[in-house]
């Protein structure tokens, strides 16, 4: 509870100072220092000001996109034959947005991030996600969390979060981070410093079913339906009911993160921050709003929205890191990802692989990583979920390795049950 | 062929004969004029046909309901549209036959099989592309194919004749099968349907017959191994039906008559059925089925067997009352159903003359039965394109929209067409049907963008069987509103 307080202070801080970016990365580094965790209380004192770049200023910046985006629909596998099948409203075209190789397009509201692509400073993992984790945004968050499903950590003690876990891995007492929303993925981290988001957009609702339409219908099977009239009416109760809860729960879904349309903003801002505080080997901030039980859309609709914030505030991140940005690597993903076929409501329910992005100047990108299971039904996971083909911590692991300079044996303390060794091949340049 | 060359084959489908029929057939409802549809002619369409297009009552109405009728059960076939044609031309493995399937997309040979569990699946995954062109062939020919009915008979037999849940590879011959074995003679006779679907190698699968077999092996006595599943479906559902007079004997001896139908290799190029009659895997003892003696002559005796079945009068009973449920009710007077009994029986199993009697019954126009029937999903989502003048551009989205909506399409074990009523009526169901609506008139549908019509000339095309509410509300609502109403659900 005791993080939780100071947070609070620094949220209340960051929100005060605004602007003058100087100003906030002292003050920010110095509350962070002075009032995060326990363990580094005291021992700040003897720590110099960040003086010296850390690890020559290499950073991962870890963007938890909170909700579980549809990866069906991020990188939209067109050339799957039974893509258009499984998703007959929600199904981009084969002519849609930028194509990316291996039968995939991306979104065409994320054509922002299009020339990243072609520079080769952007890769796409699809079928992304952490085997066994939970298919509920409680469970999923929390495995993502600790870096391992609940199964894998039972009986383990220290400290929760992979991302701390990393810190301390990385340097100790001298590993500096950058967060800008609250998660238990840097739980023990020796020192990070709040970047508060402000007030900024916040969601819209997601769109429900066309009401002039089922007013008619009501009207109408209430008059003419005869015997259907009572089956249809009572169709439309539990229909309305499911729907209130699939969208409470979105609403739930997206509470503790910056909300994808005031990312749009933010994202430019937290890149300038990131670029004047290279001796933060980290960064993490969550974004809100990628739960879509209903309504999500095709190329144009509630998604394709957020996937434009979404684009916006990742394309200004870099921007704003500026020449930082060759040393930065940002990766973006989900809890989780969605079913592979579309619900009653134009929507998609909570499922298990999604998609990764992998941003920045060291990536070696310009392409689709990783295998694609496919959507047939023996390809999916108990015959309703994308597979999970690539493990998004063996991307992780690669890129603490090869970027942050990790050592390889020590995959197994971020990670717990990954082995040494067991990095995403061909990730990093 | 050169693009001349394919220019002067459009030119020529559409000057030549066939294409001028289609012409003249186009133009009819426009010379017709106002010819009112009266409810004969609309329960002949509904009936007859995945429903009504723009025109196609008034065309009925000058022709007459009777003269409707017998052009559906004409023999000859109407040319199909150049969209249609092209359509099918786009889905390259409907023009296989059942071996070649099997050769190019079949599992590996012996050495591809050695690489496990992943060579099967990307087998299964290359049947499954199979099965998709198959179930997108069904639904565009529901839409736009001008042989209505035979499209209906050829669903009807699918499910009564049905291969059942997905079995193996037996989904790669999902299509094959609908091609090779029904389509020909969906309006036919039932013995030849009936022996076309018995060896057909999708069937053998299917129902495990290519398991039914006497082993010998040298040296030893001859050792039964009968599986019974196809003898049991045969008589209990395609032939006798349940309530038959079989017996577990009838089940035993008619599996025994079928023991050595197999699957085999084609010996020859020309050979593209897949079937083999294997005399060495055969129980030649002499038969009792129905306490009639079958001879122990071979493959001769299957034969024998079901000309046994299709002539016996509760095969008669049992395919005719099915073919009243699904054109009719689904509790069709006992009187009508001995009646066209009857005519199966007089005729050998002629289908078209059940049918006929069927369409020209007094039963057939009576009141009670009209706009009594909820349509199943592919009437539903046929019925609407067909209104709206849609023809897609991929049928992937639709194919999906009729899994969602309770109706996979073949390739997803499909049961659907012989369904009751009340089955399509539930509850849950039927909001799904509007929000469809509403997504196919705003071209939400992947593949799939409607035409621009307005209420009015929805309400024109689809005649009578609207109410005024229904109308009123798609002044204000759109034609999306029409296609959600109780009106357009029912037929």
């Amino acid at each position: 509870m005791r993080r939780r307080d100071a947070l609070r202070v620094l949220a209340g801080l960051g929100a005060l100072s605004l602007v003058p970016g100087a100003a906030l990365a002292k003050k920010a580094d110095r509350k962070g220092e002075a009032k995060s965790d326990g363990k580094s209380e005291g021992k700040s004192g003897g720590r110099e000001p960040a003086k010296l770049s850390w690890r020559e200023g290499k950073q991962l910046v870890v963007v938890l996109l909170q909700g579980g985006p549809d990866g069906l629909s991020m990188a939209a596998p067109t050339a799957d034959p039974l893509y258009a099948v499984l998703r007959p409203t929600t199904a981009l075209t084969a002519e849609a947005g930028t194509d990316l190789g291996n039968g995939f397009r991306l979104h065409p509201a994320l054509t922002l991030l299009a020339p990243l692509y072609a520079r080769k400073q952007l890769a796409v993992i699809p079928a992304c996600a952490m085997p066994g984790q939970g298919a509920t945004h409680a469970a999923a968050l929390a495995d993502f969390a600790a870096g391992a499903p609940a199964a894998q950590r039972k009986g383990k003690t220290g400290a929760a979060g992979w991302l701390g876990r990393l810190a301390l891995a990385l340097g100790g007492e001298r590993s500096q981070m950058v967060v800008a929303s609250q998660s238990e993925a840097y739980d023990g981290a020796p020192h990070y410093a709040m970047l508060a988001p402000g007030r900024g957009e916040s969601l819209p609702g997601l769109p429900v079913e066309d009401q002039t339409l089922f007013d008619a219908a009501v009207k109408l099977y209430g008059q003419t339906g005869g015997s259907l009239g009572k089956a249809f009416a009572a169709g439309r109760e539990a229909r309305q009911e499911q729907l209130a809860k699939l969208l409470e729960e979105s609403r739930r879904a997206a509470a503790g993160a910056v909300p994808a349309p005031h990312f749009a903003e933010f994202g430019p801002r937290l890149g300038k921050e990131l670029a004047k505080r290279r001796d933060a080997a980290l960064g993490f901030v969550a974004v809100g709003g990628f739960d879509t039980h209903s309504g999500q859309g095709a190329a144009k609709g509630y998604l394709a929205d957020r996937f434009r914030d979404l684009g916006q505030g990742l394309a200004g991140m870099l921007a704003g890191l500026g020449p930082a940005a060759a040393d930065t690597v940002v990766v973006a993903l989900g809890e989780f990802g969605r079913t592979a076929r579309e619900n009653a409501f134009g929507g998609t329910d909570n499922g298990l692989g999604g998609v990764m992005l992998v941003l920045g100047g060291p990536v070696a990108g310009g392409r689709v990583v990783g295998p694609w299971p496919g959507l047939a039904g023996h390809r999916l996971a108990g015959g309703r979920d994308i597979a999970a083909a690539t493990d998004w911590r063996e991307a992780v692991a690669a890129i603490a390795v090869t970027h942050l300079g990790l050592p390889e044996k020590r995959i197994p303390d971020i990670f717990p049950g990954l082995a040494p060794g067991q990095m995403l091949g061909g990730l990093m340049g | 062929m050169t693009r001349t060359a394919r220019f002067f084959g459009h030119v020529a489908a559409w000057l030549g004969p066939a294409g001028l029929v289609a012409c003249l057939v186009f133009a009819a409802p426009a010379l017709a004029g106002g010819t009112e549809a009266g409810p004969d002619v609309v329960q002949a369409v509904n009936r007859l046909t995945y429903g009504p297009t723009p025109g196609l009552l008034d065309k009925a109405a000058t022709m007459g309901a009777a003269a409707f009728i017998d052009a559906q059960l004409a023999p000859e076939p109407q040319p199909e549209p150049p969209e249609l044609e092209r359509a099918l031309a786009g889905l390259p493995t409907l023009q296989k036959d059942t071996v070649r399937l099997f050769r190019e997309y079949g599992p590996p040979a012996e050495e591809g099989r050695a690489e496990g569990p992943e060579a099967m699946r990307r087998t299964f995954d290359r049947a499954d592309a199979v099965a998709l062109e198959a179930a997108k062939a069904r639904l565009l020919r529901a839409v736009a194919s001008p042989n209505q009915l035979t499209e209906l008979m050829v669903a009807f037999w699918c499910d009564h004749l049905g291969l059942g849940p997905k079995k193996g590879l037996s989904h790669l011959w999902i299509g094959s099968y609908e091609r090779e074995a029904i389509r020909p003679h969906a309006l036919g006779n039932f013995f030849d349907l009936l022996a076309a679907t018995a060896m057909h190698p999708a069937m053998l699968m299917a129902q495990d017959n290519w398991k039914n077999v006497v082993v010998r092996e040298a040296g030893k006595p001859a050792r039964d191994s009968i599986d019974a599943t196809y003898a049991t479906v045969l008589l209990n559902r395609q032939t006798l039906g349940p309530g038959g007079p079989q017996k577990p004997a009838d089940v035993q001896a008619l599996a025994r008559i079928l023991t050595g139908w197999r699957v085999g290799a084609a010996r020859a190029d020309s050979d593209t059925g897949g079937f083999y009659f294997d005399a060495e895997r055969h129980d030649p003892s002499d038969k009792v089925l129905l306490g009639q003696r079958i001879k122990g002559t071979g493959f001769g005796e299957g034969a024998a067997a079901l000309r046994l079945l299709v002539e016996h009068p509760a095969t008669a009973k049992n395919v005719s009352r099915k073919l009243a449920v699904f054109f009719l009710a689904d509790d069709p007077l006992p009187a009508l159903v001995a009646r066209l009994a009857d005519t199966f029986q007089k005729t050998g199993g002629d289908i078209r003359q059940t049918l006929r009697a069927l369409f020209t019954s007094p039963e057939f126009q009576d009141d009670k039965y009209r706009g009594g029937r909820v349509k199943s999903p592919l009437r539903q989502v046929a019925s609407a394109l067909r209104a709206l003048g849609a023809f897609p551009a991929d049928a992937a989205g639709l194919v999906g929209v009729l899994a969602a909506l309770g109706q996979p399409l073949p390739g997803d074990a499909a049961e659907g067409a012989l369904a009751p009523a009340a089955q399509w009526a539930k509850a849950e169901a039927l909001p799904r049907r509007v929000s469809l609506a509403g997504d196919l008139a705003a071209g939400r549908i992947a593949g799939c963008t409607p035409p621009t019509i307005d209420p009015a000339a929805l309400a024109q095309t689809l005649g009578p069987t609207l109410s005024p509410a229904a109308r009123q509300a798609a002044e204000r609502g759109g034609v999306a509103v029409i296609l959600a109403s109780p009106d357009f659900v029912k037929y």
